[in-house]
């Protein structure tokens, strides 16, 4: 904490020098560990080698390790602990709340709810992916047509509907774990909501990465807009007439990059609402500095914590087991922090 | 440039109108305070103008150089020539000063813009014109309640209206800073920025000048101040006893609230 105390006051662009270098550093080290253990410089030569031309010192089967498994997880990794953070930061700048996280219109329940029915169904992964998506999508439409059936469109309008739909979601779930067959589907659906990076390969990373680079792109283009969304509405109104509109974009956007991180690993809590915390801890709210230290500090997250949930024991460790026993105390911890400074 | 409301009637349920047929003109440079009782509706009307909120009937437009804008039409131009100043308010967020400030140029940046030097010089300009420039750095919850307001104020200026609207200014504020924010008023006037702001302070309106308007009984009469502003006027609009007595040496009349002597 010293550290970076020190770094802070050396300002945004060394706190963002340190975050980007413990990435690179870390990125080397998962792709190395493992059961099939591979060192530092064998990993950034082998990853050098297709685009430099290195000379081969190394087994073929480090590389094809490294090429074929290590390398999509780890991107996976970032990739999604970038998005979950990211949309985390979003929400909790578009909904004036610090206590909002990137499951607050009921995206990863009503995720939850698309895989379990299509798990029931006996489709392959790649209808369970399918299946999560659309899940998610729908609650949040839901969760976002009725301030508007309501008439009221407030932002605290949305906040309890997206209570209304992550409660019913969570009944609809129940129901299907019921009923589910308690040899066979239960232990898949249960697996799939505490997260996973298992079944992680080059395709689905290719076609859930589009659309989440996609909009994350959006996002950060329009991250100095968003600090006018966290004023009063009528604030908003005055200093950009189509602040409703950006609003919604902003909250579409997010909600893409949630349901396609949640479609590749399950759902994994925590990251979107502790990491974006810990960055405005460090840079302050203001989103042109927030959002790339978080999308930055997001990916490291959930690195840390895949590799951890790989190298310690034989068997996996869910994903969301270990975000909650490191990101709530962690949390405790932040708030404590900030009781004693003044923010 | 001026800014027209014609007509304007707002209601939250179908039958009872909250006020109606409310019509008012300021032009560059004037100054329009409201009276009203609490409840009367003046932050409403003050939504409905700046067009945050839709009002039942009515128009209101900004005329500026030969064109006009529609508040609803035009709302992109509209909301470059007005600024908005709301009510003292925590935010959940405290953005430092500097940062809160220039988010006055969002209506002239395009969407994916951000400001550029000239909009942070611009802020600085102003943050030293309103001698907040030190403070810069500071999050702005950290900030007296005075000093918020500067910012609030040093954020309209920034984005350089025409006209600045401005909902209750003065409230929550110490004797001094109340006094402070009037000066920046009339120095926004001088400067040809007109204010058009609300106020439960009737020596505020008298000091002010200029226009006044007193909204009640879901009607508003406006006119210069010292012929809306009279005992009578003030007697109904509170339900209690108010006096207007002239004092020479500040050249105008003062209001004074409730009974003169023990007698009276």
């Amino acid at each position: 904490m010293k550290v970076l105390k020190r770094f802070t006051s050396g300002g945004y662009a060394a706190i963002m020098l340190l975050f980007l270098f413990l990435l690179a550093a870390m990125t080397v080290f998962s792709i190395g560990s493992g059961r099939f253990d591979i060192g530092p410089g064998d990993v950034v030569k082998i990853l050098c080698h297709p685009l430099l031309g290195i000379e081969r010192t190394w087994s073929e089967q480090a590389e094809n390790v490294i090429f074929s498994l290590r390398l999509p997880r780890v991107l996976a990794a970032v990739m999604i602990g970038a998005a979950l953070s990211l949309s985390g930061a979003a929400y909790q700048s578009v909904f004036k709340n610090p206590l909002v996280a990137p499951d607050m219109l009921g995206v990863s329940s009503g995720a939850c709810v698309g895989a379990s029915v299509c798990i029931l169904l006996g489709l392959s992964q790649l209808g369970i992916q399918v299946g999560a998506f659309c899940g998610g999508l729908l609650a949040v439409s839901v969760a976002v047509m009725i301030p508007r059936i309501v008439g009221r469109n407030t932002v605290v309008m949305l906040v309890l509907a997206g209570i209304i739909v992550g409660g019913f979601m969570s009944s609809l779930l129940g129901i299907i774990k019921y009923v589910a067959d308690t040899e066979t589907e239960l232990p898949i659906i249960t697996y799939w909501q505490l997260g996973s990076l298992t079944s992680v390969m080059w395709g689905n990373l290719l076609y859930n990465g589009l659309p989440i680079i996609a909009c994350a792109m959006i996002m950060l283009f329009l991250r100095w807009r968003m600090n006018i969304l966290m004023l009063s509405d009528e604030e908003a109104h005055m200093l950009g007439h189509n602040a409703v509109l950006i609003r919604y974009a902003v909250i579409f956007c997010a909600t893409v990059l949630t349901a396609s991180s949640v479609c590749i690993s399950g759902t994994v809590g925590w990251i979107g609402l502790v990491v974006p915390h810990f960055a405005r801890m460090l840079v302050g709210p203001n989103n042109q500095r927030l959002l790339p230290l978080a999308v930055v500090m997001g990916a490291l997250f959930l690195l840390v914590v895949d590799t951890l949930s790989r190298t310690t024991m034989n068997a996996e460790i869910p994903l969301s087991i270990l975000t909650g026993l490191i990101g709530a105390p962690f949390y405790f911890y932040l708030l404590i922090r900030q009781r004693m400074a003044v923010v | 440039m001026k800014l027209v409301v014609e007509k304007l009637s707002f209601s939250y349920d179908e039958d009872t109108p909250l006020w109606k047929d409310v019509s008012l003109t300021v032009e560059t440079g004037g100054i329009c305070s409201i009276l009203g009782a609490n409840g009367a509706g003046k932050s409403t009307l003050l939504r409905c103008i700046i067009g945050f909120q839709q009002p039942w009937s009515g128009k209101v437009w900004i005329e500026e150089q030969g064109k006009r804008y529609d508040s609803y039409t035009d709302a992109k131009k509209f909301t470059q020539l007005i600024g908005y100043v709301p009510q003292l308010q925590q935010t959940p967020y405290s953005f430092t000063v500097r940062d809160y400030v220039v988010m006055g140029r969002a209506p002239h940046l395009g969407l994916f813009q951000k400001p550029g030097k000239e909009d942070y010089e611009l802020t600085d300009d102003i943050l030293q014109e309103m001698g907040i420039y030190d403070l810069k750095n500071r999050p702005i919850n950290s900030l007296s309640g005075g000093q918020q307001r500067q910012a609030t104020i040093a954020r309209a200026i920034v984005q350089e209206p025409r006209i600045i609207v401005m909902d209750e200014p003065t409230n929550h504020l110490d004797y001094g800073n109340q006094q402070r924010v009037m000066d920046i008023i009339r120095k926004l006037s001088a400067k040809g920025i007109a204010v058009l702001l609300t106020t439960h302070m009737p020596n505020q309106a008298i000091y002010l000048g200029q226009q006044t308007g007193i909204l009640h009984n879901g009607t508003l009469a406006s006119g210069a101040a010292e012929k809306i502003i009279t005992e009578e006027a003030l007697r109904n609009l509170y339900q209690m006893s108010v006096h207007m007595v002239y004092v020479p040496e500040a050249g105008r009349k003062i209001c004074i609230p409730g009974k003169l002597m023990e007698h009276d």
